[in-house]
């Protein structure tokens, strides 16, 4: 599919990088790299966390390797992404959940290379969905927003925004982390009109900052009902938050977006953000207010011209 | 006619820097606080940076007002006596809505002894004494929280940006209404002229402070 298309040559270019390193593994120590069926034998990248349990390592090679990033894309289009940070590995929730093994989650064979085909390929809703909720909600949400209604809606899933492997509750994410995923397909994988967000977001006089600092859904999701799944119905652009005052004024939309489902605060906007970080100057402006003051400023012009008016055309008549 | 030496030197340096300053704050403000409707200046990074340059210059101006206007003793000008409550206010507002359009004189003549008008003397001491510390105040505050020198909590920094907001559109509005006021002097420039040249040329005759004209016309 288009949409994911310049990856394709990634995944291309990373088994053609593997056939190269197999063979200066070969030539050069004479240990046998990947030529056996035993993956265990490849050598792990160096500085991996100390608390990646043994049977990890021997995937490491590959998986966890930053120069080898293999990636590739199935028939729906989706794009797998078959790196994995391995930093952000061990801060996982499911890592600190004690889902540590990559056969947690993964049972097939994966002890040769290339991987036997027909190895169950896993999701967040086998093992969510039968305990909590809420993550049928959410995707209910996924199901009704703007992703899932055009043409890429095969190539939509909950992976597409979160990697299991990554995954932690949104209060711990950053906003950068939380608009990491939109930017990087918005900008470059998808982007039918070639322009940056920021062009995009031209109209407003602060873009720059708000792409930044702003998340992409406290603007591209409205508020409603009482649970936290409105924020994954993505809308389309037409219903997006141009308002200033929709956050900049005492009831702003952001509160809307504090809680979680699973308590604490999502970083979207905290109090100490508010005061430490950046100003808000919508924390201190009130529409009505601004309203009063206007009112009252133009009562004042009016009220001088109608003055001076007068003066003007009495005296004139006053002289004549 | 006769000259008077209404505004010294140091006044005239004060009120126009204090005029320039004050223009440039209203803009600047409402540039910060209608962010996308009004942005003048380009950039809300660059109104930011001229509010808190011009805020600081204009504290400093303000201060030296008080030091000049006390240590010259000038400041008595601005005292109000006990004429100036009640019954001058009421002389000199009849003025602004009735006499000024009938061609009557103005009820206070300046001298040597009385450089502004009762409603002068009020709004002046009101701006200098209560509207301008409030917003200095809350805008150093303002800026010392924002700048993170010191924790604050949303509810604090909004009380001050509201009251911040309110108190600038009070000034704001006392700013239009001083400027077109200043143009009822004897002819419409009169008092701008007296503004830079500190010479005043006295309404018509000199007119005792005790019985104005305007109790002519009740
Ligand atoms: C020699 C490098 C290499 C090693 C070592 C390796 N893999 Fe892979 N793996 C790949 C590549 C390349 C792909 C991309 C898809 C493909 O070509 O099959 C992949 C794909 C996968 C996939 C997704 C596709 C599928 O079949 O489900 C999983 C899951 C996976 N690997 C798990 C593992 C695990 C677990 C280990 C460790 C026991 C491991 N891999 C060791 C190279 C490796
Ligand atoms: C918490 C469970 C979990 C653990 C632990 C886990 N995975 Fe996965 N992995 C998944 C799920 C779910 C998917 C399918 C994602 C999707 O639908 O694209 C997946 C997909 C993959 C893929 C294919 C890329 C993709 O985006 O589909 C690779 C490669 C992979 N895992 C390798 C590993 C390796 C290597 C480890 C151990 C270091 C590991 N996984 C540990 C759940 C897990
Ligand atoms: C192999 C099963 C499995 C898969 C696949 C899986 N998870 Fe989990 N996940 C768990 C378990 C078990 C927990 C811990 C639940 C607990 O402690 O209440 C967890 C916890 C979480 C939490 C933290 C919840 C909390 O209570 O703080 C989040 C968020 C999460 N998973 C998201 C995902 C997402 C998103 C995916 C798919 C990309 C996914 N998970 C895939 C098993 C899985
Ligand atoms: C994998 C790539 C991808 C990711 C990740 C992604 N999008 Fe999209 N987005 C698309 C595609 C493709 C469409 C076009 C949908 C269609 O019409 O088929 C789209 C459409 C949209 C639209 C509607 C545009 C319009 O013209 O109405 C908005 C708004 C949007 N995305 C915002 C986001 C936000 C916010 C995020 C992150 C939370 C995000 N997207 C993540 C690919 C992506
Ligand atoms: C378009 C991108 C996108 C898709 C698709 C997506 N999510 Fe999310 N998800 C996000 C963003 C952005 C957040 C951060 C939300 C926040 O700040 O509250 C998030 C947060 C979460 C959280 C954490 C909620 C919390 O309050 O801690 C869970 C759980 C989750 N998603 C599960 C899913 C599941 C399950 C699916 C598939 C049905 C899915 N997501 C599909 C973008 C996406
Ligand atoms: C301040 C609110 C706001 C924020 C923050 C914001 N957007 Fe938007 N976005 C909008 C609005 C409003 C539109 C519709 C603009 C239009 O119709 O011209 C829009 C349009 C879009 C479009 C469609 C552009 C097009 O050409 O039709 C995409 C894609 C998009 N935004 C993605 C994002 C992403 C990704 C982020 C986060 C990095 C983000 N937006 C952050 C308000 C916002
Ligand atoms: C989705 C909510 C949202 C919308 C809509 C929004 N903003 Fe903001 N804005 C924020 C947040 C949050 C910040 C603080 C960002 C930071 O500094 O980290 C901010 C910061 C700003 C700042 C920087 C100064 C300050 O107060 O922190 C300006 C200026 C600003 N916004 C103007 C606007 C204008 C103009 C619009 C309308 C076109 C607008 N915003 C719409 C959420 C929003």
């Amino acid at each position: 599919m288009a949409l994911l298309a310049s990856r394709q040559v990634k995944a291309g270019k990373a088994v053609a990088a593997l056939g190269f390193l197999m063979l200066l593994g070969g030539i050069g120590s004479g240990a046998v790299l990947l030529n056996t069926d035993d993956v265990g034998h490849s050598p792990p990248p160096e500085d991996l966390p100390a608390a990646l349990p043994e049977s990890v390592l021997s995937c490491a090679a590959c998986h966890l390797n930053p120069g080898l990033q293999p990636s590739y894309r199935d028939e729906a289009g989706r794009l797998h992404q078959g790196y994995i940070d391995a930093d952000a590995y061990v801060g996982s929730i499911h890592f600190r959940r004690d889902m540590r093994e990559c056969t947690d989650c993964h049972d097939g064979d994966y002890s040769r290379f290339p991987h036997p085909k027909g190895n169950p390929e896993p999701s967040c809703h086998d093992c969510h969905e039968n305990f909590e909720e809420e993550y049928s909600d959410i995707q209910v949400a996924v199901a009704a927003s703007v992703h899932k209604s055009g043409g890429a809606a095969g190539a939509f899933d909950c992976a597409t925004c979160h990697s299991p492997h990554t995954m932690v509750p949104a209060r711990e994410m950053t906003v950068r982390e939380k608009n990491a995923g939109c930017v990087e397909c918005h900008e470059k994988r998808y982007n039918p009109t070639g322009l940056t967000l920021e062009q995009r977001h031209a109209w407003h006089p602060q873009a720059a900052l708000h792409l930044e600092r702003v998340a992409c859904i406290a603007c591209h999701t409205q508020p409603s009902g009482t649970d936290f799944s409105f924020r994954h119905n993505i809308r389309p652009s037409s219903e997006a938050t141009s308002d200033c005052y929709a956050c900049h004024s005492a009831d702003t939309k952001m509160a809307a977006y504090e809680g979680s489902f699973f308590g604490g605060r999502p970083q979207v906007y905290t109090r100490t953000q508010l005061v430490r970080a950046y100003y808000m100057s919508g924390g201190t402006r009130s529409a009505s207010m601004d309203r009063l003051g206007l009112a009252l400023l133009l009562l004042v012009v009016l009220g001088t011209a109608t003055h001076g008016a007068l003066r003007f055309v009495l005296r004139r008549r006053r002289r004549a | 006619m006769n000259r008077i030496y209404l505004a010294t030197r140091s006044e005239r340096a004060g009120h126009w820097i204090n005029a320039v300053g004050f223009v440039l704050l209203v803009l600047s403000g409402f540039n910060i606080h209608f962010a996308r409707e009004f942005n003048v200046f380009g950039t809300f990074n660059a109104a930011v940076a001229v509010h808190n340059m011009v805020g600081i210059a204009v504290t400093m101006n303000y201060i030296l007002w008080w030091f000049y206007s006390v240590g010259s003793r000038r400041i008595r000008f601005y005292m109000p006596d006990r004429d100036d409550l009640a019954p001058g206010l009421i002389r000199q507002a009849r003025f602004y809505l009735l006499g000024i359009f009938q061609g009557a004189a103005h009820p206070f003549a300046e001298g040597e002894a009385r450089k502004f008008n009762p409603l002068q003397k009020w709004t002046y001491l009101g701006v200098m004494v209560v509207l301008f510390p409030i917003q200095i105040v809350t805008g150093l505050w303002l800026f010392y929280l924002i700048r993170g020198w010191q924790d604050a909590t949303s509810a604090q920094l909004r009380i001050l940006g509201v009251t911040h907001n309110m108190f600038a559109i009070m000034l704001t509005a006392f700013l239009l209404g001083h400027i077109y006021l200043a143009t009822t002097g004897e002819t419409p420039w009169a008092h701008f002229k007296m503004m830079f040249t500190g010479y005043s040329h006295a309404h018509g005759e000199v007119v005792p402070v005790d019985e104005g004209v305007s109790d002519e016309m009740a």
